[in-house]
């Protein structure tokens, strides 16, 4: 009765009543922690909470005839009152390849070096163990869809600066390039951190093409997009944190007159040439018209659970349906859906009326996502529609999330394809399975498309159905006459698409005459076409670096496509180790690692090949810099009041040549050569038109064969008249 | 005793051997060929190939309908066509049609033994229906390349997507049937002019 009997009670009550309440806070604050989505997902690993911020989030994209520089310039700050060690991770960009990686460090740039990826992890691994910790930072490709950056150890409240650069070929859809920096991405399900700071993206598209358009989907009225002259196009974003919740997507439009060929080299002065070759069909070819037999199409429809996340789901059906609306009368079509298993809609083909596509429409309103993933019987019912006097084309709409071992089962299936079919795969949102379908396309003639959700999904559509429709030529060959070309990568699309290039990747030996002679054989709407042409191959060329690392990125992801078809990566590991330390790219076999100063990058044994790149290539990039910056003051005299145009022209005559403001901390061992290196100028795009078979032959038409008809008819009837009359 | 139209029936056999062996593309004129000695033949063996095998049966019915009719009348007359033909429609296809890179088909030539015997129907023939046909036929020749000229397309006509109608070809050949008749008529006329005289005087 007395107090004290009740006290232990009381207190264990509250402290019950109090931990509940603690885990259920937590549990909420986990479960929206899921399902928030920011800038990619940064927390503070190793520790019970840990809150870090982004700071700044500046992005500067240079696209350089098709192929784009996005630099990322970050600040992390440490909001703890304890040392952490920071886990970035993001997703990866569409075909790209992580080109460098620096931190500062005492206000300095550190560029990373590129190792195995296990002696990478194993070095930083070792620092963290030290008492006196020193600043390393490891920057990895988790898997096919994810980055990891680590850095430790984060003092205090101290901020944290780095730089990430990444290149990339673009891919064009319809005379379209897109171009996505994902922000939208929940790969990591723990604890999210606030974005706060600034976020800015700055985009300078030059092209020896002519630009003929700029729009934003994704972020429409917040994009100023200033259009320099026809070959220089400029767009410019800040953002706060709450417009961080989605993919950042620009697209600008290209139009070749005709179809032709166009080359970019790089040629360092010790070492042989490499080229990118970009085969493209011309607006000419746009005129023809669509073939006059109709096509059988099965869109399969993955609903199965991944496809909830980012509202892949729903980008998918809005897209199906924009498919589905654009079909011509003459075509017919299935809906198929599937999870673990396939449902079809009509259990047969359709045609493609206005009836039958409201109704697919409304059936794909209605789909939710859940369940597993299973293809292969997906992809075998839809074999079954599949009829030998009509054309027909699988649309496959998945983020490609099925069950590993069923790859193989797949593969093979896809090799046991009927001869007239193709499937082409479209890859929703930012988490997805990019080698699988981009494999099944590819072995079966098909293509791979990928959409953002801030993509605009219509003209995507669009685009996509128009390649559908008119390859413009099939059986694609280029080779390469002259024998000084070595380790073409890409080379195996045979199929021309309008709106959508072929880009080859090599290496050439630059000859006497410094050009090349390249056949191109191909089936141009149905008249087989052998047609010779020149391009040139410089012995020197110091612009265009970054084609060196998407070689090598090309050849990577080939070596990983047949070892993956072949089930084993091992016979290939050596090779691509070997690319990635010696043209510095991460890969999923290879890390970048930052270490604080150059003893210990000699500690290690690990050589400076990509700062002397990196060195390189910033000078390349600087070059291209300074000739944006040309043409965009050129444009700038014609505005303003009149008169000032002069006088603009005078000051910027006077101005001294802008130079990069960052200075890397570069190895001080002498190195031979290159550190002296003047700024290339930036070589130009070179092309060449083909000429097409525009054959001339006119048909003799119906009407003249009527009246051909009629004078024999009547030269007849008279001759026979003058008979009988002599008779 | 009328002739048999062998020239007609020869140029038809050999378009369709030449589809039939697949040497279309040798026998072609090809831009940047055809105007040196060694490359005149392209001129004439152009007309002999063509881009498919409907391209040929059409051509070659009109050929062999039109042929035979002007061929039993007067081979000379088919053979300056002929000519004429060869002469005038390649080079005119290569300067105002500077888009097209190659040429096949006997078209030009059929518009070229359309056009004279609309002619020569009408100057011979006494009967208001037939230099009705006459004058139709040649109102329609012209009237179908105006129309492809303007609009760009096969009229009531399609070869295939990369293969456009030439009727730049077919006025030359109109052109060529033309003057071939022209010179048919003078060429008689002469004649007329000798040989009755002579008579007379003997």
């Amino acid at each position: 009765m007395s107090r004290p009997i009740h006290e232990p009670q009381t207190a264990s009550a509250f402290g019950f009543v109090g931990l509940v309440i603690i885990l259920t806070a937590i549990a909420a604050f986990t479960l929206f922690a899921r399902t928030a989505s920011a800038a990619g997902l940064l927390v503070a690993d190793g520790g019970f909470g840990g809150r870090l911020e982004i700071k700044e989030h500046n992005v500067d994209v240079v696209i350089n005839n098709g192929v784009a520089v996005t630099t990322v310039e970050q600040i992390f700050v440490n909001t703890e009152n304890r040392t952490v060690e920071a886990l970035y991770t993001f997703p990866v960009p569409q075909s790209a390849s992580v080109a460098d990686f620096s931190m500062w460090i005492n206000g300095q740039e550190m560029i990373g070096e590129v190792v195995e990826k296990q002696r990478a992890r194993e070095i930083y691994n070792s620092y963290k163990r030290q008492a006196r910790p020193l600043d390393p930072g490891l920057l990895e490709q988790v898997d096919y869809k994810t980055f990891e950056l680590r850095i430790y150890p984060i003092m205090a409240k101290a901020e944290q600066r780095i730089r990430i650069v990444y290149y990339q070929q673009l891919d064009f859809e319809n005379d379209w390039a897109t171009y996505v920096y994902p922000l939208a991405t929940t790969t990591n399900t723990r604890m999210n951190s606030n974005v706060t700071g600034r976020f800015s993206l700055r985009m300078q598209v030059k092209s020896e093409i002519p630009l003929t358009g700029m729009t934003s989907p994704s972020h429409t009225n917040d994009f100023a997009i200033v259009k320099h002259d026809q070959y220089m196009h400029e767009a410019s974003l800040e953002a706060t944190g709450n417009q961080l919740n989605r993919d950042v997507v620009l697209s600008f439009q290209t139009q070749r007159p005709r179809t032709g060929m166009n080359i970019i080299t790089s040629k360092p002065a010790d070492e042989d040439g490499y080229f990118m070759l970009t085969l493209t069909a011309g607006q000419e070819l746009a005129k023809f018209k669509e073939g006059s037999k109709g096509r059988d199409y099965i869109f399969l429809l993955d609903i199965s659970g991944s496809m909830a996340q980012q509202s892949k789901l729903n980008l998918s059906r809005n897209t199906l349906d924009s498919f589905i609306r654009s079909l011509d009368e003459k075509d017919r079509f299935e809906l198929i859906t599937f999870n673990i298993q396939p449902a079809a809609a009509f259990r047969e083909l359709r045609p493609a009326s206005e009836e039958n596509k409201e109704e697919g429409a409304r059936i794909l309103q209605t789909q939710t996502a859940r369940g597993g993933t299973r293809l292969t019987p997906a992809m075998t019912m839809a074999y079954q529609y599949v009829q030998s006097d009509r054309e027909a084309v699988i649309v496959l709409m998945s983020d490609g999330m099925n069950e590993t071992q069923e790859r193989q089962e797949l593969i093979s299936l896809l090799s046991s394809k009927p001869a007239n079919v193709r499937v082409f795969t479209i890859g929703v949102g930012n988490n997805i399975n990019r080698p699988l379908l981009s494999q099944m396309a590819q072995n079966t003639g098909g293509l791979a498309a990928f959409l953002s959700d801030g993509d605009d999904f219509r003209r995507q559509a669009e685009a996509f159905r128009r390649k559908l429709i008119m390859p413009v030529a099939t059986d694609v060959k280029i080779t390469f006459e002259d024998g000084q070309v070595y380790d073409v990568e890409g080379a195996d699309v045979t199929t021309l698409y309008h709106g959508a290039p072929i880009r080859i990747y090599g290496r050439y030996k630059p000859n006497h005459n410094e050009s090349t002679s390249v056949r191109i054989t191909a089936n141009i709407l149905g008249h087989s076409y052998d047609q010779k042409v020149n391009l040139p191959m410089p012995a020197n060329d110091m612009g265009n670096p970054e084609i060196e690392r998407m070689w090598a990125w090309h050849r990577v992801d080939r070596l990983l496509k047949q070892a993956d078809a072949a089930g084993s990566r091992q016979s290939v590991m050596e090779e691509i180790v070997r690319l990635g330390e010696g043209y510095s790219i991460v890969t999923e076999h290879t890390s970048f690692i930052v270490l604080e100063n150059d003893q210990e990058y000699q500690r290690w044994n690990l050589k400076r090949r990509n700062a002397l790149r990196v060195q390189r290539d910033r000078a390349a990039q600087q070059a291209v810099r300074n000739e944006l910056d040309n043409i965009r003051n050129a444009s700038l005299q014609n505005l303003g009041p009149e008169g000032a145009a002069k006088q603009s022209e005078q000051l910027a005559s006077a101005q001294p040549v802008q130079t990069n403001p960052t200075t890397p901390s570069l190895p001080q061992q002498p190195q031979p050569q290159q550190r002296e290196q003047p700024a290339p100028a930036p070589s130009n795009n070179r092309g060449v038109d083909l000429p097409l078979p525009r054959g001339a032959g006119g048909a003799m038409n119906p009407a003249l064969v009527l009246i051909s008809l009629g004078m024999t008819g009547g030269l007849l009837y008279t001759s026979i008249r003058k008979k009988n009359r002599a008779a | 005793m009328k002739k048999f139209p062998w020239l007609t029936f020869a140029i038809i056999a050999a378009s369709i051997t030449i589809h039939l062996l697949q040497l279309d593309g040798f026998f072609q004129w090809s831009r940047g060929e055809g105007f040196s000695l060694d490359q005149f033949w392209m001129l004439a063996s152009s007309h002999l190939a063509h881009w498919s095998t409907s391209h040929l049966i059409w051509n070659a019915l009109m050929f062999a309908m039109l042929g035979s009719l002007i061929e039993v009348r007067s081979r000379k007359a088919m053979v300056r066509a002929l000519i004429l033909s060869v002469l005038l429609i390649i080079p005119a296809v290569a300067y105002f049609m500077p888009e097209v890179t190659a040429y096949r088909g006997l078209s030009g030539t059929a518009s070229a033994l359309f056009v004279l015997l609309a002619c020569m129907i009408w100057k011979q023939q006494a009967g208001p229906l037939m230099k009705i046909i006459a004058v139709l036929a040649i109102t329609s020749l012209l009237g179908k390349c105006a129309y492809e000229l303007i609009y760009e397309n096969a009229a009531f006509a399609q070869l295939g997507e990369t293969i456009i109608a030439c009727p730049q070809a077919h006025l030359a050949g109109a052109l060529a049937g033309l003057l071939s008749f022209r010179v048919s008529g003078r060429r008689q006329s002469v004649h007329e002019r000798i040989i009755i005289p002579a008579s007379q005087g003997a």
